[in-house]
C-alpha cells in the first residue's frame, strides 16, 4: 500500500565567482608547484566568498536557481532546514533570515543545524522524519558554508583543500511503493573535536585581543585561535577507521552487497582521501563520484554538489540506488541509501 | 617483509632518486614532511601492508627506518 514517502525532487548549487587557482597557491607556498597541488588534491580552483558574501547569500542564490528553473516556487515550501557552520549571527537563526529573503510563507517552519561534512546526510534524515510524519509536505534543505573566512592566508594545507559553496535541495512527499530516502546509519565521536576546530569566537573562548594573536605553528604557517585548525593526518586516520565500517553497516541494514549499489557519493574531502577509500573498499571507479576539480571541498555542500553533477553528467540515472557517505568535523558521520525514481523527475 | 615496492613509492613521494631513500632518510621540514605527505604515507602503508597508523604515531618518526619499524610493530600486534 503506497504511503507518503520523502523524495529528493531537485538540487541546485551555487559557488562564489572569486577563484583561487593552483598557480596562486604555489606562489605563496614555495614548496609545491601547481601541478603537484592538483595531483594531491584533485582541485584546480576553489571558490572563495568575498568579505560581504555570507553562507546565507550563497544558499539563497542556490535556492533562487530552483525557483527560476520552475523546480518549485517559494509558496510551495512549508519547511526550511539550513545547515551551516558559518551562520550570519549567533542569533537569530539564519534560517529565519532566509525565510524572509526568499519570500517563503510565514506558516513555514525554519531552523538551523550545525554540522559540516556529514550535514547533508543528517539533513535528509530530518527531512524524511518531518515529511513522513506529516509535519511537512515540501521541504527546502539548504547547505552552505564559507570556511575560507576562517583560514589563515599562510595555512597552505587547508587553503589548498577548502572552498565555499552552497546547495539547495527540494525534498517532497510523494506517493510511491518504495523507499526513496533511507535507511540511514549514523555515528558520533566527540573526542575528535580538537582535530578540526575554530577554537575562538563562541562562548567557550569569546573573541578578545588574545584570540587574535597569531603564532608560527609550523615553519611559515601562522594561526590565531580564530582560525580554523585541521589535523589532517588524524582526520585521515579517523576516516580509515570509520568509513569502511560505515559503508558495510549500511549495506547490512539494507540487505545489499556492494555490487548492488549503482553509485557512491562520498563526502568530497580530497582526491587523496577519495582515491584511497575507493581502492581500499574495491568500489569500481566508474561508480564513484569525484567532484573536486572546480570547487574544492565545500564541506556540507560537497555531497549535494557531487549529486547534482553526477545527475547532470548521467552517471546517476533513473531508478539508481545511490549510497551517500558523509564524514568529518565533530567527529560526525552518517550514510544514507537513496533511490531515484524510474521516471526522470530531476 | 618485502619493503622494496613501498620504498620505491616513498622515493617518488619525496621526489628523490630511489637510491637516496634509505632507512636513514630524515623526516623533517627539509624533506617536505608536512601534513599532506604524512597522509600520503598513511595511504601507502595501508595499500602495501594493510596497517592503519595514527598521524601522531607517524609524527614521532624521524627517519624512514622508524616508519619501517612502525609497520613491523603494527603487523605484529
Amino acid at each position: 500500500m503506497p504511503r507518503i514517502r520523502a523524495q529528493i525532487t531537485a538540487i541546485k548549487s551555487h559557488v562564489p565567482d572569486l577563484e583561487i587557482g593552483n598557480e596562486v597557491l604555489a606562489a605563496s607556498h614555495g614548496k609545491w608547484d601547481a601541478e603537484t597541488i592538483y595531483e594531491k588534491t584533485g582541485i584546480s580552483v576553489r571558490r572563495v566568498s568575498r568579505d560581504n558574501e555570507c553562507a546565507s547569500d550563497l544558499g539563497i542564490a542556490a535556492a533562487k536557481k530552483l525557483f527560476d528553473n520552475g523546480d518549485c516556487s517559494p509558496g510551495d515550501i512549508d519547511f526550511l532546514l539550513f545547515c551551516t557552520q558559518t551562520p550570519d549571527y549567533f542569533l537569530p537563526a539564519t534560517a529565519c533570515l532566509i525565510q524572509d529573503r526568499l519570500g517563503l510563507r510565514q506558516n513555514c517552519g525554519a531552523l538551523d543545524f550545525n554540522l559540516g561534512c556529514s550535514g547533508f546526510v543528517y539533513g535528509l534524515a530530518l527531512a524524511k522524519g518531518l515529511i513522513e510524519t506529516g509535519s511537512a509536505t515540501k521541504l527546502l534543505l539548504i547547505t552552505a558554508d564559507t570556511y575560507t573566512k576562517f583560514l589563515h592566508p599562510s595555512d597552505f594545507g587547508v587553503r589548498a583543500v577548502f572552498g565555499d559553496g552552497a546547495a539547495a535541495t527540494v525534498i517532497s512527499g510523494t506517493n510511491v511503493d518504495y523507499e526513496p530516502i533511507g535507511p540511514f546509519v549514523f555515528g558520533t565521536d566527540g573526542t575528535g573535536a580538537p582535530q578540526l576546530i575554530v577554537p575562538a569566537g563562541g562562548m567557550r573562548m569569546p573573541p578578545t585581543q588574545d584570540t587574535a594573536k597569531e603564532s608560527e605553528v609550523e615553519p611559515g604557517v601562522f594561526r590565531s585561535a580564530r582560525n580554523l585548525y585541521m589535523n589532517g593526518p588524524e582526520i585521515f586516520y579517523f576516516t580509515l577507521k570509520t568509513v569502511p565500517n560505515l559503508v558495510n553497516g549500511l549495506l547490512t541494514k539494507c540487505g545489499m552487497k556492494l555490487d548492488d549499489v549503482d553509485y557512491f557519493v562520498f563526502h568530497q574531502a580530497s582526491r587523496l582521501v577519495l582515491d584511497h577509500l575507493q581502492k581500499k573498499m574495491k568500489i569500481p571507479e566508474e561508480k564513484f563520484s569525484m567532484n573536486l576539480e572546480s570547487c574544492g571541498n565545500t564541506v556540507s555542500s560537497a555531497i549535494p554538489m557531487a549529486l547534482e553533477a553526477s545527475l547532470k553528467k548521467g552517471s546517476i540515472r533513473q531508478g539508481f540506488k545511490v549510497m551517500l557517505v558523509g564524514f568529518g568535523v565533530g567527529y560526525s558521520w552518517g550514510a544514507a541509501m537513496i533511490q531515484f525514481p524510474e521516471k526522470d523527475i530531476l | 617483509m618485502d619493503f622494496e615496492p613501498f620504498l620505491k613509492e616513498l622515493a617518488s613521494l619525496f621526489s628523490v632518486p630511489p637510491e637516496e631513500l634509505t632507512e636513514n632518510f630524515g623526516l623533517d621540514p627539509n624533506t617536505n614532511w608536512d601534513s599532506l605527505t604524512i597522509i600520503s604515507m598513511m595511504a601507502l602503508m595501508d595499500d602495501h601492508f594493510e596497517v592503519e597508523v595514527s598521524g601522531e604515531q607517524l609524527r614521532r618518526c624521524v627517519s624512514v627506518g622508524d616508519v619501517l619499524r612502525l609497520i613491523e610493530l603494527s603487523k605484529e600486534t
